[in-house]
């Protein structure tokens, strides 16, 4: 269920959420996964007892945490580039409104062929 | 003739200049006091390290502590230089020589009092305390206090402090525990001197080996080693530095403090992400369905609705383009700057609750070194707090106008939706659960950031001013508090960057962002679909409302038609 939004205004979201994504695979990939195996480290020690024994559970936590580091930072880049592109592209607002607007619909566009 | 005399001076001088440049062969030769000479045979790393400009013996010799060696055959004197040296062989050192050469120069340490355990080393009451080099180090590796940080000069000097008092062995006679030092890694005054602070103590500004030289120092440590730092702490702020380690007999608060943070963060992490593994895998499932659905099925558009009906929904909560209000100007607000302050919180308070990963020493430097991030954190806390106190206010203002609804209290219905949702994920069922006004994920958002707020708020702000809670409260608050901040930061983190950013802006359908934050506005369309129960209440009332205004227009017809009738 999409917005009402017309994927021409969305643009510069889109550029935001691109960049992002770039940028993790950069930036935020490698210190998700350390950061989150750290805090899964430290979470098996506060489960398993202090310090940890390289059990199987601990070692399935700290894999969690890893996996779990890896998404948080890629969620987080996408949320922080899309709302950045977002607000970057507040200039551009009124001409790609213009740009969606005299773009016909794409379900009106296959009525029309269906018509013919 | 003249020829003769001048090939003799000159192959004269030339010998005398060959012999005068060549280096001695044997070290043994010389008795010069120049450290070159020593280094043609000991030529370790250490001794050019001992001859630098950082050196602290830079001005030494090598024969002003290796004192009694001759140059060959290197045995040392039965005679002792310094009167020191009978006493240390009594005690099993087997090279008192260096050791006693320390005291040539530098004052012995006197420990009258006893209250400082190896400044008794000198007069030799225990075997096995520590003697110079122990706590020092290699006294050609010495470097001078003003070449370095005094992060860098504390981290070393900790480093031969854990080399003891980590060692089990060592640490037997004097039956004093090794948990110290983990207990200590995990203090603030470990984490942020980890970090590079200029001001975090080590292990020997609290416990000093040897009594302070000047009375100054002396004087700071007799009110106490904390009051150094922190004004106006009293001598039962020193237990909140305690080092036992966290075990059920020596901190059996700390130890069930951590171990319920530890499993309340697992436990629900470990659900919220499978909630979201759930929903990205019946997306996956359910995709071409979708697809199908779209391309040949019907959705309900606003503009195919009963413009009579479409007056009536909710009194005008709709606006001409179809957008339906979820969220006002304040609400946005305050979700704004909780949002920021958030963000700032979690970033400049990450670093110290990770700072064993190399990207915290980046993250911290980022922010203008660690006096700096502090000062971030504190502003988003106080950012934070005005969030809450924002909205506390919007929350009682609509209360006395009688505009607050109660929507966002939890209910047995969330119960069933939670079930039905599963279901859903499951593909156990065909059909989304229909969603009142909030789902139930949405109202765990929003009871998940009061229960935050009023953990984080609270012990940041004991950890913030612990000299003044510190007169009132027990230890024990300081040390929840301590554990707490750490443990739930990471489970909001988590919360919000998994769980709260998926569901609002990362779902397929609102994908790459959710604009309900920034407009406050939702689409008639995306309104049905997530919440379908509210939407369906507001249409049967705008029903019910045209099929009355209907009626009541039918009768006025009516009375009128009868009035004109003859």
């Amino acid at each position: 269920m999409k917005t009402n939004r017309n994927h021409i205004q969305l643009l510069p979201t889109y550029i935001g959420t691109g960049a992002s994504f770039l940028a993790y695979l950069f930036a935020g990939a490698v210190p998700g996964i350390l950061y989150g195996g750290y805090m899964g480290l430290i979470m098996s020690t506060a489960l398993f007892g202090n310090a940890a024994e390289p059990t199987l559970l601990a070692r399935i936590v700290t894999g969690g945490g890893m996996a779990l580091g890896l998404f948080a930072s890629l969620f987080f880049f996408l949320v922080i580039g899309a709302f950045l592109g977002t607000v970057l592209g507040l200039p551009f607002a009124p001409i790609l409104r213009r740009m969606a607007e005299a773009e016909p619909m794409p379900i009106a566009a296959e009525v029309h062929v269906e018509q013919r | 003739m003249f020829s003769q005399t001048l090939r003799w001076i000159l192959g004269t001088t030339l010998a005398a200049g060959i012999l005068l440049a060549t280096p001695p062969t044997h070290a043994a030769t010389n008795d010069s006091d120049d450290p070159k000479w020593c280094r043609n045979c000991h030529n370790e790393p250490t001794f050019s390290a001992a001859q630098s400009k950082r050196s602290a013996h830079k001005d030494s010799t090598c024969r002003d502590c290796h004192q009694g060696y001759q140059f060959n055959p290197h045995e040392p004197v039965e005679e002792a230089t310094s009167e020191d040296i009978d006493a240390l062989k009594k005690r099993g050192f087997k090279n008192p020589v260096p050791l006693a050469a320390c005291m040539d120069c530098h004052d012995a340490p006197s420990d009258t009092a006893g209250a400082f355990p190896h400044g008794k080393n000198k007069e030799g009451t225990k075997a096995g305390l520590p003697y110079c080099l122990d706590c020092h180090g290699d006294p050609h590796e010495i470097q001078l206090m003003k070449t370095m940080t005094p992060a860098a000069r504390r981290t070393a000097m900790n480093k031969h402090c854990v080399s003891c008092h980590g060692d089990p062995k060592r640490m037997a006679p004097f039956r004093l525990s090794t948990g110290i030092v983990a207990a200590y890694e995990h203090t603030m005054h470990a984490i942020k001197l980890d970090l590079g602070s200029a001001e975090a103590p080590g292990c020997a500004d609290c416990h000093p080996a040897h009594p302070p030289g000047d009375a100054k120092k002396a004087a700071a440590l007799a009110a106490g080693p904390c009051i150094k730092c922190h004004e106006g702490a009293q001598p039962s702020f020193r237990v909140l530095a305690n080092h036992k380690p966290m075990t059920v007999k020596d901190r059996p608060i700390s130890f069930y403090t951590v171990k319920f943070f530890a499993w309340l963060t697992f436990l629900t992490i470990l659900g919220l992400s499978l909630h979201v593994l759930l929903d990205i895998l019946n997306v996956v499932r359910r995709a071409r369905k979708s697809s199908h659905k779209r391309k040949h099925g019907h959705q309900p558009k606003l503009e195919d609705m009963d413009p009579t009906v479409l007056a009536h929904v909710s009194d005008g909560r709709i606006e001409p383009k179809g957008t339906i209000l979820r969220f006002d100007v304040n609400q946005r607000i305050a979700h704004g700057l909780m949002a920021l302050s958030f963000t700032l919180l979690a970033f400049t308070g990450w670093p110290l609750s990770s700072h064993g990963v190399g990207a915290s020493h980046f993250l911290v430097s980022l922010f203008g070194g660690l006096q700096t991030t502090g000062l971030i954190h504190r502003i988003a806390a106080v950012g934070l707090v005005v969030a809450c106190l924002y909205h506390l206010t919007y929350l009682a203002v609509a209360l006395a106008r009688g505009r607050l609804h109660f929507t966002m209290l939890p209910k047995l219905q969330d119960l069933r939706d939670v079930a039905a949702n599963l279901g859903w994920l499951l593909g156990l069922r065909d059909k989304k659960p229909a969603y009142a006004r909030f789902s139930y994920f949405e109202k765990f958002d929003y009871w998940a950031v009061f229960w935050g707020c009023v953990i984080m708020v609270g012990s940041g702000a004991v950890r913030w001013f612990p000299t003044q809670v510190m007169r009132f409260a027990p230890p024990w608050l300081y040390e929840i508090c301590y554990l707490a901040h750490t443990d739930e930061a990471l489970l909001a983190g988590l919360a919000i960057f998994v769980w709260h950013f998926y569901n609002v802006h990362l779902r397929p359908a609102v994908f790459p962002m959710s604009w309900v934050f920034l407009t406050g506005r939702m689409s008639y369309e995306e309104h049905e679909e997530e919440h379908g129960a509210e939407h369906a209440a507001w249409l049967a009332a705008a029903r019910a409302k045209a099929a009355e205004a209907a009626a009541k227009s039918a009768e006025a017809a009516q009375a009128t038609d009868e009035k004109r009738a003859p």
